[in-house]
């Protein structure tokens, strides 16, 4: 009885998440660009249905014509956006249409906020669906076969329309060969234009029609965004059917989740999602041809991301060095101390930043989960300054460099050689998940509030004693180590190992043919990308003097992404760069709730959609043209090439 | 019908056709030879707008095609058959033909039967998918599909390149019966000396993307130095 409610209610959630993944599986097949805004879209249509009959719809019929109004208030949207950025993201890298998507995903939720408010709503299903269906001994809540029923029938109609009509061919047709379906005729921007519309009804209608299903609040992108994502990669990415096998499969899971682990929802399905990623990277219906998630090298080839450059003018960099290095000292003399606070976060996210630009600007690959080292390194030092051990602070830091390195050897090790691509970014994302979930149910690291009252040590050198107990003294402390860190990961990209990384990350196939080891380079980066990334978090603990649960979340991994894009992958110094304008952004905007994500998504949006090279690439730009830079030869020799 | 005048076009920075003119009259056939990389498939791709940036005047039956996306040159009665063939791989063969009639707009298409009729080798496989045909095969698909729209120019990058001798005869006949029963101009690139002149009346010899030599099948052979100078490995 337990057993078939459980099951039940996953199949509901299932159909529920099919609604938004179709949407994300249809782009995908078509422009090949994943989304990741597509959950806020969900939520932007399901406040606008919200505005339209409030929180007491009397009857279905009114339900469904405020879905169908919000569906088509987002196929507008949709309209919109395909023309100012889908359409131009069809043109660059794979990894930099991710980061504009969710660029739109910051700016959809930040202008949530500012239309509808932080606040929780509920929405009751109208009488007809609030019963239930009674069948011997089981029932079933009609609302949730309403929600079944929804799922398939939009299954069925998608399913005929790819699978069974003229439409379909044209649309299987562009899926597999664009530029072919141009040359016989067929108006290619047309037709994604129209899956885009069509995508978007149906998000905005899903939107609407699951109001009651679920509380209406900001927050009501990240679970569908989440399982969504999960639906689509084990479906195999633009397969209508994978995902709905997807959805059902993950359904039967949260039920399962329900029955063995009530403790912990939601982690089972990570967890299986890792076991099927690392068994099929590819998902269940993988199709030949781009629709596929793991492919190999399908990051690195195809993007017009400028290569990260050796760093020509020395001179030039260390006067920028030793100039910001002593403005930063002089900090704690003139800034307030909410300003000095934010610099000092500023200053751990740099290191952050660059840690994963050593994996995304060095060694091509593209991750998700960086947070999750992070939190391991916060939570590792934070948990232990608290218990008072008197285990030198140094070796505390020490010591979460070697466990960021040592977790980041076992999953690298597999991951590494399993996945890459989208696949890789999304197991990565999923092993953060598992951790931020396993620290929010653990009473021992504070469960939901964290750890607080962090202590700030001191550092005992047996001649000297630092105290680092107030805010000015940890500031300097902070600023050095961050300082020795960032020279050291300097030190190694102008390095031998460095340039390897740089020839690896413009071409992995050519470099393996120069008898690299591509693998065992990109371990390597992997290995010490993750041990920075834990002596961050351990470095930050004594700082905020509290570490929460999110500090494991994915949005918290997409800051480095974000701080590195805006002041350009190209160049080493561009994570900081990007970091400290992120903070100056923040800092200014902080008092709006909803603003600041509009600004910094709007910012992003920009950056990506005219200068792909960052705030830095902007000012080299000039430069390149006069010397033509060692990519743009290569790009051209391969243009050569294809001259037939 | 087909005019090209002072066409330049570019990949990137690299210049690869330097001013080449060009005419394709109604119903004329036509041979394009020169080396590998001396610009042939980018003339082709040029002249449908599909890929290299492009200057110059290209005009179908006196109306210049300016800046007119691919599809819309499609329509308006040229078609191309790439040298890489892409036949759409999960279309069925029947399919793949027919999806080509939205390149024939107002105007009508072939009646895929016939089309069918002049490739006897595509018949027992109109079930297939793409994806499950041989190099021959395809190329003949992609030039059944080439034809559906009935344009009036057809432009046919390589079609022999890696064929088998007696598939390439097979081509070379259904081909230059198609374009005559049905009045399709050709334009053709190749480096099958044979093929070229069993299919095409004048050629053009490409060069560093320069149009070296026009003139007819008699006039090449007049001039063996041509022939040594720009095609002899």
């Amino acid at each position: 009885m337990q057993i078939g409610f459980a099951l039940f209610n996953g199949l509901t959630v299932g159909m529920s998440i099919f609604l938004v993944a179709a949407g994300i599986t249809l782009i995908f097949g078509m422009l090949k660009i994943l989304n990741i805004a597509h959950g806020s879209f969900f939520m932007i249509g399901a406040y606008v249905a919200y505005s339209i009959i409030g929180t007491d719809p009397d009857s279905t019929w009114k339900l469904v014509v405020a879905a169908i109004l919000s569906g088509l208030v987002l196929a507008a949207l949709g309209l919109l956006l395909n023309a100012s950025v889908f359409q131009r993201l069809r043109n660059i890298g794979e990894a930099y249409s991710l980061i504009a998507t969710f660029a739109l995903l910051m700016i959809c939720n930040g202008v949530t906020k500012i239309i509808w408010g932080v606040n929780y709503h509920s929405v009751s299903a109208p009488d007809a669906l609030a019963g239930a269906v009674m069948y011997g001994r089981f029932f079933a809540p009609s609302y949730s076969l309403f929600i079944i029923g929804l799922g398939v029938l939009t299954f069925l109609v998608l399913e005929i329309v790819v699978h069974r009509s003229s439409v379909g061919k044209v649309v299987r047709a562009i899926a597999h060969d664009p530029w072919m379906a141009n040359l016989v005729g067929i108006n290619t921007s047309r037709i994604y234009a129209l899956v885009v519309i069509a995508a978007f009804f149906c998000v905005g209608m899903a939107g609407g029609l699951l109001l009651p299903n679920q509380s209406l609040s900001p927050l009501l992108f990240e679970s569908y965004l989440l399982q969504s994502f999960i639906v689509v990669i084990i479906g195999g990415l633009g397969n209508i059917r994978g995902a709905f096998v997807g959805a059902i499969m993950l359904g039967l899971t949260e039920g399962a989740n329900f029955l063995v682990l009530p403790d912990i929802p939601g982690i089972l399905v990570y967890i299986i999602l890792i076991g099927f990623l690392l068994w099929r990277p590819y998902g269940l219906f993988p199709q030949p041809g781009a629709d596929t998630a793991g492919q190999a090298g399908s990051l690195a080839e195809t993007e017009d991301v400028p290569a990260t450059t050796p760093p020509k003018a020395l001179l030039g960099s260390v006067v920028a060095t030793v100039l910001a290095v002593s403005v930063l000292a002089s900090m704690p003399f003139w800034a307030n101390a909410g300003f000095l606070f934010i610099i000092g976060f500023a200053m751990v996210e740099a290191v952050l930043a660059l840690s994963w630009n050593l994996l995304f600007g060095y060694a091509g690959l593209t991750t998700f989960g960086h947070a999750a080292f992070f939190a391991l390194g916060a939570y590792f030092v934070g948990f232990l300054l608290r218990q008072e051990t008197g285990i030198p602070f140094l070796v505390l830091l020490s010591s979460s460099l070697v466990l960021g390195a040592l977790t980041a050897f076992f999953v690298g090790f597999i991951a590494i050689r399993r996945t890459s691509g989208i696949a890789l970014g999304i197991l990565t994302l999923s092993l953060g998940e598992i951790l931020r979930r396993a620290i929010n149910y653990s009473p021992a690291l504070g469960s939901d509030d964290g750890l607080s009252g962090i202590p700030r040590p001191r550092i005992d050198l047996g001649l000297i004693v630092f105290d680092l107990g107030s805010e000015r003294a940890y500031f300097w402390f902070l600023l050095a180590a961050c300082s020795v860190v960032a020279l050291a990961l300097w030190s190694f990209t102008v390095g031998p190992k460095g340039r390897v990384l740089v020839a690896l990350r413009q071409d992995p196939i050519r470099a393996e043919f120069l008898g690299i080891n591509v693998r065992r380079y990109r371990l390597t980066a992997f290995v010490i990308s993750g041990a920075i990334a834990a002596l961050a978090g351990g470095l930050q603990a004594p700082w905020a003097q509290i570490v929460t649960p999110e500090a494991a979340s994915y949005l918290h991994s997409t800051q480095p992404m974000l701080n590195t894009l805006l002041g350009g992958s190209g160049f080493f110094w561009g994570p900081i760069v990007g970091s400290a304008i992120f903070s100056g952004i923040n800092y200014a905007t902080r008092t709006l709730a909803g603003l600041s994500e509009v600004v910094s998504g709007g910012i992003l949006l920009l950056i990506v959609l005219a200068a792909p090279g960052g705030v830095l690439g902007l000012g080299s730009r000039f430069g390149r043209m006069k010397h033509v830079g060692a990519l743009h030869k290569r790009s051209t020799v391969n243009e050569l090439t294809r001259i037939g | 019908m087909l005019e090209v005048a002072g066409l330049n076009a570019f990949y990137g920075d690299s210049h690869i056709l330097h001013g080449v003119d060009l005419t394709v009259d109604t119903s004329d056939r036509v041979s394009v030879l020169g080396r590998n990389g001396s610009g042939k498939t980018t003339l082709m791709k040029s002249i449908l707008n599909a890929g290299p940036r492009i200057y110059g005047r290209i005009c179908l039956d006196g109306a210049d095609l300016a800046d007119e996306p691919s599809f819309q040159r499609a329509r308006s009665g040229l078609s191309l058959v790439p040298e890489d063939r892409r036949s759409f791989p999960h279309l069925t063969v029947r399919d793949n033909l027919l999806i080509a009639l939205t390149a024939a707009g107002k105007r009508t298409g072939l009646d895929i039967e016939q089309v069918l009729d002049t490739f006897p080798m595509l018949k027992p496989l109109t079930a297939r998918y793409g994806s499950q045909l041989s190099g021959g095969q395809q190329q003949m698909v992609a030039v059944a599909r080439g034809v559906m729209p009935r344009p009036r120019c057809l432009l046919l990058d390589e079609p022999t390149e890696g064929l088998a001798p007696v598939i390439v005869r097979q081509l070379a006949a259904s081909l230059v019966r198609l374009c005559d029963e049905f009045n399709i101009g050709l334009l053709l690139s190749e480096q099958n000396i044979w093929f070229a002149r069993f299919c095409t009346q004048r050629v053009y010899i490409i060069e560093n993307g320069r149009i070296v030599f026009s003139g007819s099948w008699d006039e090449f052979d007049s001039r063996p130095d041509v022939k040594h100078l720009y095609l002899a490995v």
